[in-house]
């Protein structure tokens, strides 16, 4: 019997073992509010990069701002929440977030996006320090590219640049480097989750990990404010589909060949379109699309006039934002394609009206 | 983990070669028993991790035990007991976790990271095990037990979800991944091999029937020490309640 009151006692001890909440070992900044009157853009937080993105008009570029911060619970943030930053010159602004689980610490730095001249060479790349794939940088080594890397570093895929999608090549058409889109094929894990494929894609915006399990078309954001109105969108390419095109499960659909997408979108903004609508939006303004995506050889270029969405240029008062999207798959987005197709895009420009 | 396994069989070892000693002269007595029972226990750790923060649901599932069991009597008092039996040691548990650390590895892909959420774990392995044990007749038809048991893994079924919550990746640190559902199957990380403490007691309560509880106290975690899957060790903790019957 003193064993059955052992064993009782057993059964009460899995509730009654539980420990007190271990200390919140999180140090996220959540939110980073700036008044949407000093805005051109929609704020983006790059946890991956642990950057804050701020799309700022000139005037509060000059001045400074007041950001509203919320951190992960418990969290202290320095400097500040309300406290004012300034930006002058090459300073760096960064912040640091202290989780209440000592010693955890994340810094933050602010970017301040100012796309220049719409005109991209993929020269610089810098790699992820912890999953090791690259991602292409401008020449101040600001972030206006991303590519789908991030959601596949999820899939556990081997810490080597060359085994993600998009990387860097040394085949370009001018200067020493372009952008290499290969579409993979999916790991063991990616397969759990009805992935077996990758394409490899480089786009002016955003990725978003923490929805990508749940919602991967919304990972990827795109666009950046442009100011003006684009005209043409023009570059060289080159493209070798792979050989056998498999549907999202897998199968093998014969007779079919790859395509290779690149195409530019402008749309009413600040709010960023996704891979759920960068397509279909009643926002989108006008479009710049490669009709032909089939294999060639050596690079080509292609120039491409913007079509405005019935004939009409917006109001000059619209807030615009400009997405440029290349992929090794043109229906990668939905894990389509042929494994092994490679797309080298180099010298992307947008020629302004 | 086998310095335990030794030292335990060492010490019956001992045990009955004092026996054999001073009571080789003892008139030897053979009692075959089978038993049927039915498990009550988890796979769990000894000491509850701090990242577990609630346990929402616990059930036993369908867990039966039987086997055969040789009594041989050396003493008045004191005999030896083994015995073949048969354990389905199942666990279907529901906890909610918070910052628990997990590293997930499929041929060459690894994902590691700490999941906040729902966990549910459903574990249905079969085990075919040989208990050695000391026999001690208290008296007034009971009979203590007290010795170790060696265990194979003949079935092993490990697997679950996480759901409703997020994968932190790398460390607390890394980008929040939302996880609605997500499932996980461990079932060949397990070790093939068990051992540990079993002890029991039984009563005779009617003819040839007795009543019987005992329990089997996995020294060795299920899990490898080179599975990450889980943070802690885990820990086969057993008790049957059964009959048994002599002939």
């Amino acid at each position: 019997m003193r064993l059955t009151v052992l064993l009782f006692v057993l059964v009460l001890c899995l509730n009654s073992c539980i420990k007190d909440a271990p200390a919140n070992p999180e140090a996220d900044i959540e939110s980073f509010e700036v008044d949407p009157k000093l805005l051109t853009g929609q704020t983006f937080i790059d946890q991956v990069n642990r950057k804050i993105l701020l799309y700022l008009t000139k005037d509060a570029y000059a001045a400074g701002i007041t950001p509203t911060i919320t951190t992960s619970k418990n969290a202290s943030i320095s400097p500040a929440s309300g406290q004012k930053i300034n930006f002058n010159g090459s300073n760096e602004v960064t912040y640091t977030v202290t989780a209440q689980q000592q010693p955890n610490q994340k810094t933050y730095t602010i970017q301040v996006v100012n796309v220049g001249d719409w005109n991209f060479k993929f020269e610089k790349w810098l790699q992820n320090d912890a999953d090791k794939y690259e991602y292409p940088v401008e020449d101040d080594l600001s972030t206006l590219w991303t590519s789908g890397n991030p959601g596949v570093a999820l899939s556990g895929v081997s810490k080597d640049p060359l085994s993600y999608p998009t990387r860097s090549t040394t085949d370009g058409y001018l200067g020493s480097k372009a952008a290499e889109m290969v579409t993979i094929k999916g790991t063991a894990l990616s397969s759990i989750v009805g992935i077996y494929l990758y394409a490899g894609s480089v786009f002016i915006g955003n990725f978003n990990p923490s929805v990508v399990l749940i919602k991967p078309l919304a990972a990827t954001e795109f666009g950046a404010p442009y100011v003006g109105l684009p005209a043409r969108f023009t570059g060289y390419y080159k493209y070798t589909p792979g050989a056998a095109y498999q549907d999202e499960n897998q199968n093998i659909i014969a007779g079919k060949t790859d395509e290779c997408s690149i195409y530019a979108v402008l749309f009413e903004g600040p709010e960023r379109l996704d891979g759920t609508n960068i397509n279909t939006s009643e926002r989108i303004i006008a479009t710049a699309k490669l009709s032909d995506g089939s294999a060639k050889a050596n690079f080509t270029k292609f120039d491409i006039p913007f079509v405005y969405k019935n004939g009409q240029l917006p109001a000059a008062n619209k807030n615009l934002m400009l997405a440029i999207v290349a992929s090794s798959s043109k229906d990668g987005d939905h894990y389509k394609g042929a494994i092994g197709s490679r797309l080298v895009v180099d010298n992307l420009s947008i020629i302004p009206k | 983990m086998y310095k335990y396994l030794l030292l335990t069989v060492l010490l019956l070892g001992a045990t009955c070669f004092t026996f054999a000693q001073n009571h080789g002269d003892t008139t030897s007595k053979f009692v075959h028993n089978v038993h049927i029972g039915y498990n009550i226990g988890g796979l769990a750790p000894i000491s509850f991790p701090n990242t577990i923060r609630k346990i929402n649901s616990y059930s036993s599932g369908f867990s039966p035990s039987f086997g055969y069991e040789l009594n041989y009597r050396l003493h008045q008092k004191w005999g030896l007991a083994i015995g073949l039996r048969m354990d389905w040691k199942n666990m279907s548990v529901q906890d909610s976790v918070q910052y628990f650390h997990t590293l997930v590895s499929m041929d060459d892909a690894t994902i590691e990271g700490n999941f906040s959420g729902t966990n549910t774990t459903k574990v249905k392995n079969i085990y075919l095990a040989v208990p050695i044990q000391a026999l001690f007749y208290a008296g007034n038809n009971w009979k203590l037990k007290l010795g170790v048991y060696l265990a194979h893994l003949v079935r092993p079924s490990f697997y679950g979800s996480v759901s409703d919550g997020y994968l932190r990746k790398g460390d607390s640190l890394g980008e929040k991944v939302i996880i609605d559902y997500a499932s996980f199957d461990f079932d060949k990380e397990q070790r093939t091999f068990d051992f540990g403490i079993s002890t029991g007691a039984e009563k005779l309560v009617y003819k040839n029937f007795s009543a019987k509880a005992d329990l089997q106290w996995g020294l060795q975690p299920v899990f490898p020490h080179s599975f990450n899957g889980i943070s802690f060790n885990m820990y086969n903790i057993f008790g049957t309640l059964g009959v048994s019957y002599r002939f």
